[in-house]
């Protein structure tokens, strides 16, 4: 997976481990090797991306865990 | 980073600003015996690095750290430092002091100055001074000393305790922050799981089951929620009980030699009570001293007054004897006189001086005719003259005789002693003596004896207090040197030692009983929950719920996962570099294997050696612990180097106590090959307070000798002083 600058290497890492959870791949049917950094797995199309994605910036950005959960919430009710 | 220096002025023992150790980047030795301030250097390398301490808690205690002895020199107005400098290498030459000016005031009274907390920096800009705390945080922080400095052997486990794992992951796996998106994605998961619930009770298709599964989910939910709080309770207590018993084996012999001591306390504290106790016991109150105590000397002066009296008696009768000679003497003078007398007048005429009398002198005298030879004797002529001169004899003998006869009147009546007072007194020393004296005496012997008792008891027991002093003194330095055990701790006895095993027994089986039911009403949980899961809602908001619950259930189970992965791969990586270190450290012994293992139910890791056939080593000795424990903290900092790019200092206080004489030297020298710094503080390579020199001789590192000031006074810190000494140089 590409490194983008614009997250702490330790997120992008974070990201890279839970994406390539072999059961998730399967439930969400995502290919990792195609998520090149958060940046990029933010604007994924894919639900379950997009929601780790989110959940990881949350953390990343230190919002509340209020917050995160009503984005990832309304993204999920969006998406599937 | 690398530690250069550190010098230490008037810290505790270490007294002056002469006080230096200079360190390479292999192992330096500092040995010293029990007392010559090993554990002080690794607490003045603490005192340094403390920046969480605040400014005036470090001001209030700096006096505790002040020098006894530069104390004891302090003149009124003189101010002395009490400092502690690190030189070291971390991106270029840097250097950190702590400092507090103390000035005496008054006896017994110091200023202490505001800390002054300095650092020094050399960049490409020049040298910068710092503030000393910020540089700390920078290069050596709080989790990297806990990585790095060691007191005691049994604080080398850097994987015992509830939130070492975290730590040691978090600081040097490839990932960190996992636990928090863990426990995220979890809360999320319960949150759509309960909207789901909810969105299902209002679903016509699915509201009765829905409400059922929901109440039973709920009900379960509180159970689980109480199993597991007792789970933590039970293990919290069995985790306190194993580290009690841990310290209590680890410190078996510590704890022998102050129950040892205490029994030794104990017997002196009840034989100076009983002492205590034959003292007051002992009457000196009214009815002995207050109405006799006078009286003792009574013996003693009776017997002065009695020699007194019979030295006037002897006095007395010498005098006596002296006067009845005097008188005897003068008596016989007189009577020499008397016959000297007469006999001059006999010598004069052949008549006696009384014959003829005055009468018939004088008529012969006056008739001019001697009467006695019938002869004329005219006025003028030789007999005339005769009788004239006869008659005048007469008179003088008549005058003589009256004098000598009043003299013997005077003599016969003189008296030496005309009164009685020797006699008297003499007759009341003998009635004062017999009886009454015995009766006295009595008295005055029996004070006499119970004062004699309380002197020796009170003796006896001046001594085993000065006994129980240093008893506890004893005990005192027992617990110093003991560090991390607590008084209380050492006063467990095999009872309580048994009793600790028999309720961490009981609640390990609690425990297990708990576990079961636990399991039971997740596996529980789980049916009711999947049940939820394949509810068949009616409306379309109801199933956008579950898909939505689902892809929360489904991210937090791949996170849960994904943590435990790189945990797994981090004790792995941490494994086989310990074991590499495993076989360096124990080329000639058997060495086993480290294995680390996950407790997932408890999220902690601990350490386990195994043969290489598999076989765990239930018990291993000491000194197969510490060089266990030495290499998984070689292997850590191999992580911290692969990580920050920066080597850290291992520093070990007093770590090495299990190995033997013989192990020493090769142990050393690997440590020294292995081209970590470290910095040993230890009384390895001392034998009755000498040091083996010869051994030394064969090490390739630095050592450093510390050693107390000889004339020192054991009971008087004020006395004492710690010289360090470079007694070899690295190869």
């Amino acid at each position: 997976m590409a490194k983008n600058k614009r997250y702490n290497e330790n997120y992008n890492k974070i990201l890279e481990a839970v994406l390539l959870d072999e059961k998730l791949m399967e439930y969400a049917q995502y290919e990792p090797s195609e998520i090149t950094s958060l940046e990029y797995a933010l604007g994924s199309n894919n639900a379950i991306v997009g929601a780790v994605a989110t959940i990881i910036e949350g953390l990343s950005e230190k919002k509340s865990e209020k917050e995160i959960y009503n984005t990832v919430n309304e993204l999920l009710k969006k998406k599937l | 980073m690398i530690i250069r220096r550190i010098e230490i002025e008037n810290f505790r023992s270490y007294y002056g600003n002469e006080n230096v150790f200079k360190f390479g980047e292999g192992l330096t030795l500092i040995i010293g015996d029990n007392g010559d301030g090993k554990t002080t250097v690794f607490e003045a390398l603490q005192w340094l690095l403390d920046i969480s301490s605040t400014d005036d808690a470090q001001k209030s205690h700096a006096l505790d750290n002040f020098s006894e002895m530069r104390k004891s020199k302090l003149e009124i107005g003189e101010s002395a430092n009490l400092r502690v400098k690190m030189d070291f290498e971390h991106d270029g030459h840097k250097s950190v002091e702590k400092l507090f000016v103390i000035t005496k005031k008054g006896e017994d009274y110091y200023d202490v100055s505001d800390i002054k907390f300095k650092g020094k920096e050399d960049t490409d800009e020049g040298r910068l001074s710092p503030d000393g705390r910020g540089l700390i945080k920078r290069c050596f922080d709080a989790e990297m000393q806990h990585f790095s400095m060691f007191k005691g052997e049994s604080r080398l486990d850097v994987l015992d305790g509830p939130k070492a794992l975290k730590m040691l992951v978090d600081k040097y796996s490839d990932i960190k922050y996992f636990d928090e998106l863990v426990n995220l994605t979890s809360n999320f998961e319960s949150s759509a799981d309960k909207a789901f619930r909810k969105e299902s009770k209002n679903d016509e298709n699915t509201r009765s089951e829905a409400i059922r599964f929901d109440n039973e989910l709920t009900k379960l939910s509180g159970e689980i929620q109480d199993i597991r709080k007792q789970i933590k309770e039970l293990s919290t207590a069995v985790s306190s009980y194993e580290t009690m018993l841990k310290d209590l084996e680890q410190n078996q012999d510590t704890r022998d030699r102050y129950n040892e001591l205490s029994q030794a306390l104990a017997g002196k504290k009840a034989n100076a009570t009983s002492l205590k106790a034959s003292i007051d016991k002992v009457n000196l109150n009214t009815s002995l001293l207050d109405q006799y105590w006078i009286m003792c000397a009574f013996p003693d002066i009776l017997s002065a007054f009695k020699d007194k009296c019979a030295q006037l008696r002897r006095e007395k009768e010498r005098l006596h004897d002296e006067f009845l000679l005097e008188r005897g003497k003068e008596q016989g003078e007189l009577d020499a006189l008397k016959k000297e007398n007469e006999s001059l007048l006999n010598d004069d005429a052949k008549l006696p001086w009384y014959i003829p009398d005055d009468k018939y002198m004088k008529e012969m005298i006056m008739v001019h005719r001697c009467k006695v030879c019938n002869t004329p004797a005219p006025e003028g002529s030789e007999a005339y003259r005769f009788m004239v001169n006869k008659l005048e004899e007469y008179k003088k003998h008549i005058n003589e005789r009256a004098r000598i006869k009043e003299e013997q009147v005077k003599l016969s009546k003189k008296q030496l002693f005309t009164e009685e007072y020797i006699d008297e007194i003499n007759v009341l020393a003998n009635r004062l003596s017999g009886p009454e004296e015995a009766f006295i005496s009595g008295i005055a012997n029996d004070i006499n004896d119970r004062l004699e008792v309380v002197s020796r008891k009170s003796d006896e027991l001046s001594q085993v207090k000065k006994d129980i002093e240093e008893i506890e003194e004893d005990i005192s330095r027992l617990l110093i040197q003991a560090g991390n055990i607590s008084e209380e701790m050492m006063k467990k006895n095999n009872s309580d030692v048994n009793n600790m095993f028999r309720r961490k027994n009981e609640a390990e089986l609690e425990i297990k009983d708990l576990e079961f039911d636990l399991k039971g009403k997740l596996n529980r949980e789980a049916e009711v929950k999947e049940k939820m899961v394949n509810l068949k809602p009616g409306n379309s908001l109801s199933r956008l719920y579950q898909k939505v619950h689902f892809a929360f259930d489904q991210i937090a189970q791949a996170s849960m996962r994904a943590k435990e992965k790189n945990l797994y791969n981090f004790l792995n990586a941490l494994r086989e570099g310990a074991n590499l270190y495993m076989d360096r450290l124990s080329t000639k012994d058997f060495h086993g294997e480290v294995s680390l293992f996950y407790k997932k139910d408890k999220d902690e890791a601990g350490i386990r050696l195994k043969s290489s056939n598999g076989t765990y080593i239930t018990k291993p000795s000491d000194s197969q612990k510490t060089v266990m424990y030495i290499s998984i903290l070689f292997a850590v900092s191999d992580f911290a180097h692969k990580k920050t790019d920066e080597e850290y200092p291992l520093i070990f206080d007093a770590a090495t106590s299990s190995f033997g004489d013989a192990k020493e030297e090769e142990f050393y020298n690997i440590i020294n090959d292995v081209k970590k710094q470290c910095i040993v503080i230890t009384k390895d390579f001392i034998t009755g307070g000498k040091v083996r020199m010869n051994d030394v001789d064969k090490l390739t590192c630095r050592v450093y000798r510390i050693q107390k000031a000889e004339g020192f006074n054991s009971s008087d810190l004020s006395t004492i002083r710690t010289l360090v000494k470079e007694i070899k140089t690295e190869d």
